[in-house]
């Protein structure tokens, strides 16, 4: 696992990654806390719906799109890290029940 | 008349409910893994509008609005906040969960408690904790949809109660988990589809602002973050996300569901779908609840207010199908619950203790079985109605957070102990119940949520006994989590 200068480099990079995902996460952590202090200065009804609320809800969007984005770093930082014996134990998502709607394969570091 | 057209369009999704279930039964083989889990296939969507249909329920229609016409809107911060979290949990636990559960064959929470720390004693004392708060979860599930006949359909509480129990234990004999998320796909989908249609409907057709503006005339504080009486502090709401954050994902019917998934980028996938349509339905909930206030009086008991809002500005189909998915919708968590809570009776005690020689058909008979004993159960507690729907869900909800640290880090951590394990599940969830019947006040959580207090001692606990006891190899770590642990030891 440590031979080659491109094997260091793509560890270094997953490690990277994973770095960065968790980094992400904490960030979204803080902001999603740390706006519940200022978001309530915000007054006013717009559409039968107030201020704060409206300035929440574009919090929220941005949180969860930096989520999906923290997450799929550190997938990506997992997945070959975690490479495994179970990995050939998927059945994968098959067959046109509503139940299997599309999943795709075991390690998935594309989320 | 305007009764009878509600009534109508109300038993008919019902019976196009059943209709789903013995259709999707026909495809259900009589074995543990796939009555409990579909054999392991579910993908992302479907997965991501079970997770919905299972954790939204009840509490979405009745208790939010009942908490918001009490609190205010808050209610939603905490709700939209936990949502995001949840993503990080699925896509971190759930994954790790997962992968254990292909590596290990593993079927029920309770299982995989038993097989990571090598005790069945655990096991069981998992699945005794849990049970208290399954009850809980089922029992509030229940009276929702009491209050939801009892409005609709003019029929006494208890005898709705009893129609809702009759039709769930049918409905999970027949179908399965596999029958379960087919249908939680049509019902959060028609959930999803009338709530934002009602409030579409009021924002455009009905001037939301001069209903929001009225509301505000009989309680001032309601637009506020924190509402009439105080209640949702930056504090409050964060512990109380925080709680869910941890409860939620840890519910034992949502760690079934993780072994359930196809993969684990369904994993992934179906925590971000859950956030895309849950905060939205939240929403549409506590805007229901407040709008109702400039349009109706408070009903008594306040649960109703949401219902009661739909039928005055309504026609009556719109108002016989919301109530018919909302009712459905709370049918769903109660079965899901219902069928985990038998499956870990069966497969971790029946099995275990009892017959560890049945057939995989004698099992799912046994689950069976013990699916009527649950109900029972539930529908008793439901009949006496301890507490609000918002109250015992949410005390569920923190319950079941108690109860997840030999689940969570013990995927993780090899140093976690049975007796960690033990001493966690007795003492967080004791902590917590002591703060829910008001045995230890209110002063001392300090101004957090008291569920977050019960995770804190459930975590600590957990955590300091495994250090002082013996530590236990790293063999019932998964690879997976084996290959993230030991890169750091």
């Amino acid at each position: 696992m440590r031979g080659t200068s491109t094997d260091v480099e793509s560890s270094a990079d997953r490690s990277r990654r994973r770095l960065v995902g968790w980094g992400l996460g904490i960030v979204v952590l803080v902001v999603g806390i740390g706006h519940l202090f200022v978001v309530q200065s915000v007054t006013g009804l717009y559409w039968g719906i107030p201020g704060w609320l409206w300035v929440q809800l574009a919090v929220l969007g941005g949180l969860l799109a930096l989520a999906w984005l923290a997450i799929s770093l550190i997938a990506g930082g997992d997945a070959s890290a975690a490479s495994t014996p179970m990995d050939g134990n998927s059945s994968g998502s098959v067959g046109t029940s509503p139940e299997s709607d599309g999943g795709s394969s075991t390690t998935g570091g594309d989320a | 008349m305007t009764a009878s057209i509600a009534q109508v369009t109300f038993a008919g999704y019902l019976a196009l409910m059943l209709v789903i279930g013995v259709y999707a039964g026909r495809f259900t083989e009589r074995t543990p893994a796939d009555f409990y889990v579909a054999g392991r296939t579910v993908g992302p969507l479907a997965l991501a509008l079970t997770l919905v249909a299972t954790v939204l329920s009840a509490f979405t229609v009745f208790g939010i609005g009942a908490r918001t016409v009490g609190t205010g809107l808050g209610a939603f911060s905490f709700l939209g906040l936990a949502a995001v979290f949840y993503t990080f949990v699925f896509a971190s636990v759930g994954v790790t969960l997962y992968r254990i559960g292909r590596e290990r064959d593993v079927l029920t929470p309770a299982e995989y408690v038993r097989d990571r720390y090598e005790s069945p004693a655990l096991g069981i004392v998992y699945l005794a904790v849990t049970g208290i708060f399954m009850i809980a979860m089922l029992a509030g599930q229940l009276i929702g949809g009491g209050v939801a006949l009892d409005t609709l359909v003019d029929i006494p509480y208890t005898a709705a109660i009893l129609v809702m129990a009759a039709f769930m234990i049918v409905y999970v004999h027949l179908a399965g988990y596999r029958g379960v998320v087919w249908s939680d796909v049509v019902q959060s989908t028609v959930l999803f589809v009338v709530l934002a249609g009602v409030v579409g409907y009021v924002m455009i057709g009905l001037d939301s602002a001069s209903i929001a503006a009225e509301a505000a005339t009989v309680e001032p504080s309601l637009f506020t973050l924190p509402g009439p009486d105080g209640t949702w502090t930056p504090l409050a709401i964060a512990t109380a996300a925080l709680a869910f954050t941890v409860g939620v994902p840890g519910y034992p019917h949502t760690i079934q569901r993780y072994f359930s998934a196809a993969d684990e980028t369904t994993l992934r996938r179906s925590g971000v779908l859950f956030a895309l349509v849950a905060i939205p339905i939240y929403l549409f909930g506590t805007l229901l609840g407040a709008w109702a206030l400039g349009v109706v009086s408070v009903p008594d008991p306040t649960t109703h207010v949401i219902p009661v809002f739909i039928e005055a500005i309504s026609s009556p189909v719109v108002f016989g199908i919301a109530m018919a998915a909302a009712t459905a919708a709370i049918m769903s968590t109660a079965d899901s619950v219902a069928l985990t809570m038998s499956s870990m009776l069966s497969r971790d005690v029946y099995r275990v203790v009892v017959e560890p020689a049945a057939s995989d058909e004698r099992e799912v008979a046994v689950t069976q079985g013990f699916l009527i004993a649950t109900v029972v159960l539930s529908v008793l507690l439901a009949l006496a109605q301890p507490a609000g729907i918002f109250d015992l869900i949410a005390f569920a909800v923190v319950g079941f957070a108690t109860t997840t640290a030999p689940v969570f880090l013990g995927a993780y951590w090899r140093g976690a102990t049975v007796a960690g394990g033990v001493a966690s599940l007795v003492l967080g969830p004791g902590v917590t119940i002591l703060f829910f019947l008001e045995v230890i006040p209110p002063v001392y959580t300090f101004g957090m949520h008291y569920g977050f207090v019960g995770v804190l001692v459930a975590y600590g606990i957990f955590v300091g006994v495994s250090v002082l006891t013996a530590t236990p190899g790293a063999r019932s770590i998964s690879a997976y989590s084996r290959s993230i642990v030991l890169d750091r030891e």
